[in-house]
């Protein structure tokens, strides 16, 4: 039995030329302790596809389809409106992590408000609970770093500081947008060996979104491919790389720079290719 | 940070200066002061005495040196009106000013602040609406207008308030409001387009997925960082505020200082009208000076930067 | 041997620090910029800078094209020293040397169509006999690009993010300059998009004998595009060498760092079963 199991979420945006479809006919399933990742291109709908699972897609758009999740279903247009109670168990982080977080208030009172107000804590538990999550993220001194502003830390940092906020909800699925597109590649490298970890460690399972076809790979066990609102295929990370299906995916590993004899051409995406994606049939 | 400071007292003491001079200047050349102070048909002896005594014979600026140096022992002048000592007579009046800005500034910012934050919260609505359109009307109103209007309500019409004086709170209630109100209506729109800006923020979208009631978001979350941009406003608001005073205690006979310099400045008692422009200049520039000390104290961005 | 295209030797600038009014105190913070930095570019070849944000990528870039003066050391220009060239005018360096930044808007006029602001660059260095030559040189540049003629007339608003990379590099190109600075070129673009404008930039150099320093965070477009790579941490180069042994054979503990968190060592590990650009159904 999985985690999650999305079946059918269409989302669609009212603009100024009617409506304008976001996400069409996306389903897929996570199991627990695994990494799934999401692979697109600006307008694929990977980032609307995983706001709708935490319920913060805006007033207007509309939205259809399922979320089952640790055995309950719920209709996805029904979450918003779920008190947090009775939300599905999960987490969120962004891609930037300054911005994430309120610049007036130090980074130990936004994680404990967390423990304050979603686990009942009193001040004194709440601090030590804190205390031991910013330490479970890796951040040293961790009683010293209760009072820092997010100004006074570094973007690697501040990310950390967001995993450990949303760990601060006991969260069973972690949904990652982007979370390392911001920063240095070694600290990319290190804040991926932090979420490997804590799924190894406590069988958290997460959803990581990103642009990156090559980081994906390497980080999750499996390999979901979306462009235009449609989710292409999904295999595993090895086959993903090794044996794609879809033209998009084969056309996307001949575009990154890295795979290919240095100083060659690299593959292009032409107009004309892109109306084809997706009208061969193909998605998986 | 102490260099900031001390540029900005510095600055403020240029701006207090340059404020005493234009006055001191104008007084003199527009029109001869001399005019209100003795009766019409005074002899050229007692003219000339008068002058020779106020020394307005002295040219400009030899009745600037003296005037300054008598400021820096503490010499404010006289009153023509009394004789007495101008910063005493000032000083006096000071009090109900003070007063009525501080309950018109009180006012103005729990009116100001709560409208805006409904607005904000309920954007787009007939409520929202509604307070815009309120602030933008009571703020192109001109202040005497608002005033008569007022008396004319409850006054005159209702008879709920007195219409004029200062003896009792009571008195305090209408030109508080009047005050209170245009000062109001300019910090709703400010505070709900500084909240309308914050709430779309990074932050408060990662925020809403937390288990935090709606009223610890705003309150918490939302209102410290709307609220800052604020401080300066306030700062110059008040400046705004001490210019109305003048209209406005003088409408409803508020014994303060605004209404003392419109006569001062009738009778051309010249060392009462430069000690209120100094105190007043004073007042605006420690405001601001204020404020902006206050600003890197409230925002932890602002404060001394530590490495991390 | 004629003489490198690009040469730098020992060139230092460090930023201002910020000053604690007390006079005795020390300066807050450390010193950023550049030191001791040499480096030499061969003629028609590119050198790909790499290192992680504060490291003086963008200083250096700054000084490279004579927008800062190096406050030790020695910039030439195929032989020539840069401060030589400036006291010829900034027009005169223009011609032998471009910019191509991150952000097409902020070097373009968003209120002026495409073709007139390459006419106006024109203009200015007095090239082309006429307007209408000048007018055909515009054209002719913005075909070479891959853009398509109806883009003269088009303002920068109205083309797509890839679309008006090639017309800063269009714009840059225009006066033939012989050396090109990337500062982050593709950084804002789609991978797709960035594949189009790496190859236009490749086919470029090749047609115009272009040498070109090109700066990146992506270590894997600076490392495709490249033939010699410089490493640089703390303002100061730990190594340098051919791109191809740079990356797959570091030397220095911080390029082998660097290598190692690049992502992709599955994807290249792995052989591909599917050829790269065929369709198989």
């Amino acid at each position: 039995m999985s985690l999650l199991a999305l079946e059918n979420l269409n989302v669609a945006f009212p603009s100024r030329n009617g409506l304008l479809q976001a996400v069409k006919s996306v389903s897929f399933a996570v199991d627990k302790g695994e990494i799934l990742g999401i692979v697109g291109e600006s307008g694929s709908g990977k980032s609307v596809t995983c706001l709708s699972l935490v319920g913060l897609l805006g007033h207007g758009s509309q939205v259809s389809g399922t979320l089952s999740f640790d055995g309950k279903t719920n209709a996805i247009a029904d979450l918003p409106r779920l008190s947090h109670g009775q939300r599905p168990s999960i987490g969120m982080i962004f891609q930037d992590p300054a911005a994430g977080l309120n610049p007036v208030r130090t980074i130990g009172s936004q994680i404990a408000e967390v423990l304050r107000f979603g686990r009942g804590m009193d001040g004194a538990a709440a601090r030590r609970e804190t205390i031991a999550l910013l330490d479970r993220v890796g951040i040293g001194e961790p009683d010293a770093r209760f009072g820092a502003y997010p100004h006074q830390m570094s973007g690697g940092m501040n990310q950390r500081v967001m995993i450990a906020m949303a760990l601060a909800g006991q969260p069973h699925l972690l949904v990652a947008d982007e979370p390392t597109t911001a920063l240095d590649v070694t600290i990319q490298a290190q804040i991926c060996r932090l979420l490997r970890q804590l799924v190894k460690d406590t069988g958290l399972s997460i959803i990581f979104i990103s642009h990156d076809l090559d980081l994906v790979a390497q980080l999750c066990d499996r390999v979901a491919v979306m462009f235009g609102g449609h989710l292409l295929e999904t295999q595993s990370a090895r086959d993903i790389v090794a044996a794609p299906r879809h033209s998009y995916t084969q056309a996307l590993l001949a575009a990154i720079p890295g795979h290919q004899r240095p100083r060659t051409r690299l593959g292009v995406i032409t107009d004309q290719m892109r109306a084809g994606f997706l009208d061969r049939g193909e998605a998986a | 940070m102490i260099r900031v400071l001390l540029t900005n007292l510095a600055r403020g003491l240029l701006a207090i200066v340059l404020t005493v001079t234009f006055v001191f200047v104008i007084l003199r050349v527009a029109g001869d002061p001399l005019t209100m102070i003795l009766p019409l048909e005074a002899s050229q002896e007692q003219v000339a005495a008068t002058r020779a005594e106020w020394g307005l014979d002295q040219p400009l600026y030899v009745q600037y040196a003296s005037y300054v140096t008598k400021l820096l022992t503490g010499d404010f002048g006289r009153s023509n009106a009394d004789g007495r000592p101008a910063l005493s007579v000032v000083l006096e009046k000071t009090p109900a000013t003070m007063v009525l800005m501080a309950t018109g500034m009180t006012l103005a910012l729990v009116l100001g602040i709560g409208t805006g934050m409904l607005a904000a919260f309920y954007r787009g609505s007939v409520i929202d609406r509604a307070i815009m359109g309120g602030a933008v009307l009571v703020h192109a109103m001109p202040g005497f207008l608002l005033c008569i209007f007022a008396v004319l309500l409850f006054a005159v019409q209702l008879g709920w308030l007195p219409s004029g004086g200062g003896s009792t709170p009571l008195h305090l209630i209408m030109p508080a409001l009047v005050i209170g109100l245009s000062a109001a209506g300019v910090i709703a729109r400010f505070v709900r387009s500084s909240a309308l800006e914050v709430l779309g923020q990074n932050y408060i979208r990662v925020a809403s997925i937390k288990p935090l009631p709606r009223w610890y978001l705003f309150a918490f979350h939302v209102m410290p960082n709307a609220s800052l941009p604020l401080l300066t406003l306030v700062g110059f608001l008040l400046g705004g505020m001490i210019g109305g005073a003048a209209i406005v205690e003088s409408v409803f006979a508020w014994p303060g200082i605004g209404r003392f310099l419109v006569t001062a400045v009738a009778k051309r008692d010249l060392a009462t009208v430069q000690t209120i422009v100094i105190l007043v200049s004073v007042t605006m520039v420690t405001a601001n000076l204020v404020a902006d000390l206050l600003y890197t104290v409230v925002d932890p961005r602002l404060r001394n930067r530590r490495e991390a | 041997m004629s003489a490198p295209a690009l040469a730098l030797d020992g060139v230092r600038y460090l930023h201002p620090q910020t000053r604690s009014w007390l006079p005795w105190a020390h300066p807050r913070g450390k010193a950023t910029g550049v030191e001791e930095v040499s480096l030499t570019v061969a003629a028609g070849t590119t050198l790909g800078l790499i290192g992680e944000s504060g490291c003086g990528k963008s200083t250096l870039a700054s000084l490279i094209m004579g927008d800062r003066v190096p406050q030790a050391g020695q910039i030439a220009l195929f032989g020539t020293h840069l401060s030589q060239r400036l006291g010829q005018g900034r027009k005169a360096l223009a011609r032998e040397l471009q910019l191509v930044a991150q952000d097409p808007f902020g070097s373009m006029d968003p209120r002026q169509a495409i073709g007139p602001q390459l006419v106006e660059t024109l203009d200015v260095h007095d090239e082309g006999a006429s307007t209408p030559e000048r007018r055909d040189r515009a054209l002719a540049m913005l075909v070479q690009v891959g853009l398509s003629e109806v883009t003269y007339d088009r303002l920068p608003h109205q083309l797509s993010g890839g679309q008006r990379q090639r017309a800063a590099i269009a714009r840059a190109l225009i006066l033939k300059p012989k050396i090109l600075v990337c500062d982050e070129p593709v950084s804002a673009l789609d991978v797709s998009v960035q594949a189009q404008v790496l190859n236009l930039l490749l086919d470029l150099q090749q047609q115009m004998a272009l040498t070109m320093v090109f700066i990146s965070h992506d270590i894997r477009v600076v490392g495709h595009m490249s033939h010699s790579l410089a490493v640089m941490r703390a303002g100061r180069i730990v190594e340098q060498g051919a791109a191809e042994t740079v990356l797959a054979q570091p030397r220095h503990d911080y390029t082998r760092t660097l290598s190692a968190a690049v992502p992709g060592r599955i994807s290249r590990a792995v052989p591909k079963l599917v050829p790269q650009l065929e369709v198989v159904s």
